[in-house]
């Protein structure tokens, strides 16, 4: 462990990674990889080995990762990737114009980490123009919530 | 007589509307990660269904010319491509960007998709009945071949480890191939998932990948200053340009070659025009990944070279060039003509006038290119307080949009948020999307290349031998290969691709 | 242009005059496209739909939901509510999933608003080809056993489908080598990869009128008018005549369980749009034979269709489930 500036799971990143290509290996023999060279599951083998070489590789390599000094996950990231989650997990059922206001006008007041009227805003009018663009000018029909119905 | 219609939609003030106006909407659309020329143009198949022809099809133009360029302004604002023929735009674009040059990149971005188009604009002009036959001669095995060359980029898009860009190429070809085989009608990957079988768009991985992962990394940066843009200068120095003329040359030439071939369009061409310019430029004006303006230049003359030369076959042979000229022939269709080997014999007009229209699309290109890039400039420099979350609702939307599915905005989720994981330990995110649009193409061009001969790979390559085609491109591989072997030996001395 | 649409809407709302459906629709319809934008069941929707939005006096929002040979579409549509406002737009792949094993789901769940038309295959070779007709291409094919190529597009594709009845007619060995659609393929075939072709007569019609391919034999009963002096396939092979007409064929449908004054006004809509001159005119032009038909008499065409086809490809060996266990019976 001699690399510098190792981040913590660096050398076990590539155990998942490993992991992964071999799922990819799997399907590529149930598919026939090996039977025939123009079967289904010729390049999904060749990709799915390529990836476990990689895997090894990467494992014993020295490339740990670029080093900022900055913390992997600020507690910042990782309230906006839940808020989004919550976000897509609220749009089937609220409809699109809702969460993305909410999540907007949340995401935008964490970040400024204020309350303001300003974040309203830019949410209401952010929804406004993608009304306009997607719903009226490309007609796609975004999700109404099913809770409305 | 009938090249007289060339001036047609410069002449007639209505035409000459519905092409500026396209080309306007066109940046704009290009620009929205989500909104693809294709949607946009299929939509203005049934909206001008009463109208005649010709503004129809001025207005079709516009809107592809303006939208393949368009891609790049999210590309280099946003480090997030409005399109996959701007991914190469964003290696180069966004560092410039970062270094306060966004001004200057788009005012290069636009001058390089002007020559690229009018380049395009000649090729249809003045070759397209041989472009057009040299391009159906390549065979199942020559687009394998070509697949191989640009898979070969894997090497410049790595980053500081060839292994992890090599993992990320596995990984993105395996997620290409997911869904229904199309030649057997397997399904692969998707275990027993019917929403799976339509296959994951590569365009949700890519808003998954560049969007919500880079949106992600720059709020962790929240803190940090935003960068102030110079802005004073949009039109690049006369030096510049006659520094960059023989690369965007060589690069609109690449791009028509792709953009005629009917297995391929303006993303590849963009792609590998950048391939190129990193092997054939010594002294960049920055390393490569660090904000060279050869790694926007060359990208961007390609993909709108590809607009002309997708429709070489189209306008000829009634072959559709790209994914956005099989939407103009239905147009045509539509429109009560016949398009096929026919339609520049029984009427010619039409060549002529779209030769002008493109011409004219692409002139409106430059001035709202250059008109609008201080505005445009500005929006590196909103907060990312509130640029972030802007970004990431455009990101669900956009992929939405794609085939107004959730599971995709899941994917695209759940791409995003692995992306940021990985980044953080180095990897790449361009070979993935590298691999998801190489990847089906090499899988179905090796197998139909194979079955070609009997189910014999010996029989197929010795079928290459035989062809002049492939052995031109078997010569590029192993050219190139040979030649990134010794500039491999240098690369230590190339600094990794720099972390925002 | 204008006021004969609008008569055209006039005209069907004096016929379509279901007293429950006059409040029907009561927002936007919309319509699903089973193929991506370009392709063919692309074009026919978006130029039907203008008709019919003037005599349903309503707008049907198109989308194209491709993948999975239609199964993504299909399985969309079965999932939304049986109102009649969410149409499929599809071609006839729907009625081969069960059979290659892609999905559960065909158009027996659904009610035919319309079958709009069918299309007409041809068999095309290489123009440097020396053969002549059919029964050339049958001979060559004959005396060099997996040699020839053919251009396919994969399972259950009309390739596919009239390479199994050449082969049931005739057995006849060759390499198939699929392509992602007919236009691709018609472009391998020209370029000399391939050496023949059966494709659909809209397809190759405009190849063949510039002699760039040649058209060998048409698959159907008799000469079809916008190939003329193309010889039927029943000339040299009579046997084919128990498969006849086939065809691929593009239409209109709703779930089976939507209300029937709802697939009343939906039925008088698309006749109306589907009647209109300039979408006849072009459809005849692409070498389609007009259906317009609906209900009872375009579920019997959907069966009869399913069982000719279903039952080809199992003597074929090509079908992974035999139709027999869907209840699919033998023509």
């Amino acid at each position: 462990m001699a690399e510098p500036a190792a981040r913590p799971g660096a050398r076990l990143l590539s155990l998942p990674l490993f992991a992964a290509a071999l799922v990819v290996v799997l399907e590529g023999l149930r598919l026939g990889g090996l039977d025939s060279p123009s079967s289904p599951g010729a390049f999904p083998l060749l990709a799915g080995l390529t990836m476990a070489g990689a895997a090894v590789a990467i494992g014993l390599g020295r490339h740990a990762g670029p080093a900022d000094g900055l913390k992997p996950l600020p507690g910042r990231v990782a309230a906006t990737m839940a808020l989004l989650v919550g976000f897509v997990a609220a749009m089937p059922l609220i409809g699109f114009h809702p969460a993305a206001f909410l999540f907007l006008a949340a995401a935008i007041s964490l970040s400024r980490r204020r309350l303001s009227l300003g974040a309203v805003l830019i949410a209401a009018a952010s929804v406004a123009a993608v009304h306009l663009v997607f719903r009226l000018a490309f007609t796609v029909l975004l999700p109404e919530g099913t809770l409305w119905r | 007589m009938t090249a007289g219609h060339l001036l047609t939609s410069w002449l007639d003030p209505s035409l000459f509307a519905a092409t500026a106006l396209g080309t306007l909407a066109g940046i704009w659309i290009g620009a929205i990660p989500g909104l693809s020329v294709t949607m946009a143009v299929s939509i203005l198949v049934s909206f001008t269904f009463a109208w005649p022809l010709e503004p129809a099809l001025a207005l079709m133009a516009g809107v592809f010319t303006g939208g393949v360029y368009g891609g790049s302004r999210s590309a280099i604002l946003l480090n997030i491509p409005g399109a996959p023929a701007a991914i190469a735009t964003a290696l180069d674009g966004y560092p410039m960007a970062r270094r306060g040059e966004a001004g200057a990149a788009i005012g290069l971005t636009t001058l390089a998709s002007f020559l690229g188009g009018m380049i395009g604009v000649a090729a249809l002009a003045l070759g397209a009945p041989a472009i057009a036959e040299v391009a159906i001669l390549f065979a199942p095995r020559d687009y394998l071949l070509l697949a191989v060359l640009g898979l070969l980029l894997v090497g410049s898009l790595s980053g500081e480890s060839l292994a992890k860009g090599l993992f990320a190429a596995g990984l993105g070809v395996t997620l290409g191939v997911v869904g229904l085989d199309p030649m057997t009608a397997e399904p692969r990957f998707t275990y027993g998932s019917v929403a799976l079988l339509g296959g994951i768009p590569y365009i949700a991985a890519m808003i998954g990948f560049f969007g919500v992962a880079e949106a992600l990394a720059q709020l962790r940066l929240a803190d940090a200053e935003t960068v102030r843009q110079r802005i004073g200068r949009i039109v690049p120095p006369r030096a510049a340009l006659r520094r960059h003329l023989p690369l965007a040359l060589r690069a609109s030439g690449i791009g028509v070659a792709i953009g005629a071939l009917p297995g391929t369009g303006g993303d590849i061409a963009a792609l590998m025009a950048y391939d190129h310019a990193r092997r054939s430029t010594r002294t960049p004006t920055h390393p490569f990944g660090t904000g060279a303006e050869e790694g926007v230049v060359a990208p961007e003359a390609a993909n709108n070279a590809a607009v002309g030369g997708a429709y070489i076959p189209m306008l000829t042979l009634g072959i559709p060039g790209d994914a956005v000229t099989a939407v103009l022939i239905g147009a045509l269709y539509v429109h009560g003509l016949k398009p096929g080997p026919m339609l520049m014999i029984e009427t010619p007009h039409l060549f002529w006038f779209t030769v002008g229209n493109l011409t004219l699309a692409n002139v409106a290109l430059l001035a709202f290119g250059l008109a609008g890039a201080r505005a445009f400039a500005r929006i590196a420099e909103v907060p990312r307080a509130v640029l972030v979350p802007l970004i990431l609702v455009l990101s669900v939307v956009g992929t939405f949009a794609i085939r107004n599915s959730l599971a995709d905005v899941w994917w695209m989720l759940g791409f995003g948020i692995t992306g940021y994981a990985l980044r953080l330990y180095g990897f790449q995110p361009g070979p993935i999307i590298l691999g998801m649009i190489l990847g089906p193409l090499m899988d179905a061009s090796w197998r139909r290349a194979v079955i070609a001969a009997g189910d014999d790979v010996l029989g197929a390559a010795v079928e290459a031998t035989e062809s002049a085609i492939s052995l031109v491109l078997i010569a590029a591989i192993v050219l190139i290969a040979l030649r990134s072997f010794s500039w491999g030996k240098g690369r230590k001395a190339l600094p990794p691709t720099p972390h925002p | 242009m204008l006021t004969r649409r609008t008569l055209g809407a006039l005209a069907a709302a004096a016929l379509a005059r279901p007293v429950a459906a006059q409040a029907w629709p009561p927002r936007d319809l919309t319509g699903i496209i089973m193929w991506g934008a370009g392709g063919a069941t692309d074009v026919v929707a978006r130029a039907l739909t203008p008709h019919v939005e003037a005599a349903l006096g309503a707008k049907i929002v198109l989308q194209n939901r491709p993948g999975g040979v239609g199964a993504i579409s299909v399985q969309a549509v079965h999932a939304a509510p049986a109102d009649g406002l969410t149409l499929l737009y599809g071609a006839e792949n729907p009625q081969l999933h069960k059979v290659l094993g892609l999905a559960q789901i065909d158009y027996a769940d659904f009610f035919p608003v319309n079958v709009i038309a069918r299309g007409v295959g041809v068999i095309v070779a290489n123009r440097d080809k020396p053969w002549t007709g059919l029964k050339a291409l049958v001979d060559e094919i004959s005396a060099n056993p997996g040699r020839v190529r053919m251009g396919a597009t994969g399972p259950g594709g009309l390739p596919h489908v009239i390479g199994a009845m050449l082969n049931a007619v005739t057995p006849v060995r060759v390499i198939a080598v699929p392509f992602d659609g007919e236009g691709p393929g018609l472009t391998a075939l020209q370029g000399g990869h391939v050496d023949f072709m059966p494709v659909g007569v809209a397809a190759a019609a405009e190849h063949i009128r510039a002699g760039r391919v040649k058209p060998l034999a048409v698959v159907n009963p008799e000469p079809v008018p916008s190939l003329p002096g193309v010889p039927p396939v029943t000339a040299d092979f009579p046997g084919f005549a128990r498969y006849l007409p086939w065809g691929p064929f593009y239409g209109v449908w709703v779930k089976r369980e939507t209300p029937a004054p709802v697939r009343a006004r939906l039925v008088e809509a698309f006749r109306a749009g589907a009647a209109n001159p300039a979408f006849t005119e072009l459809m005849a032009r692409n070498g389609n034979v007009m259906m317009n038909i609906a209900g009872e008499e375009a579920d019997a065409f959907l069966k009869r269709w399913q069982s000719v086809t279903s039952w080809l490809l199992q003597e074929a060996g090509a079908a992974k489930r035999s139709p027999e266990e869907f209840g699919i019976p033998r023509p």
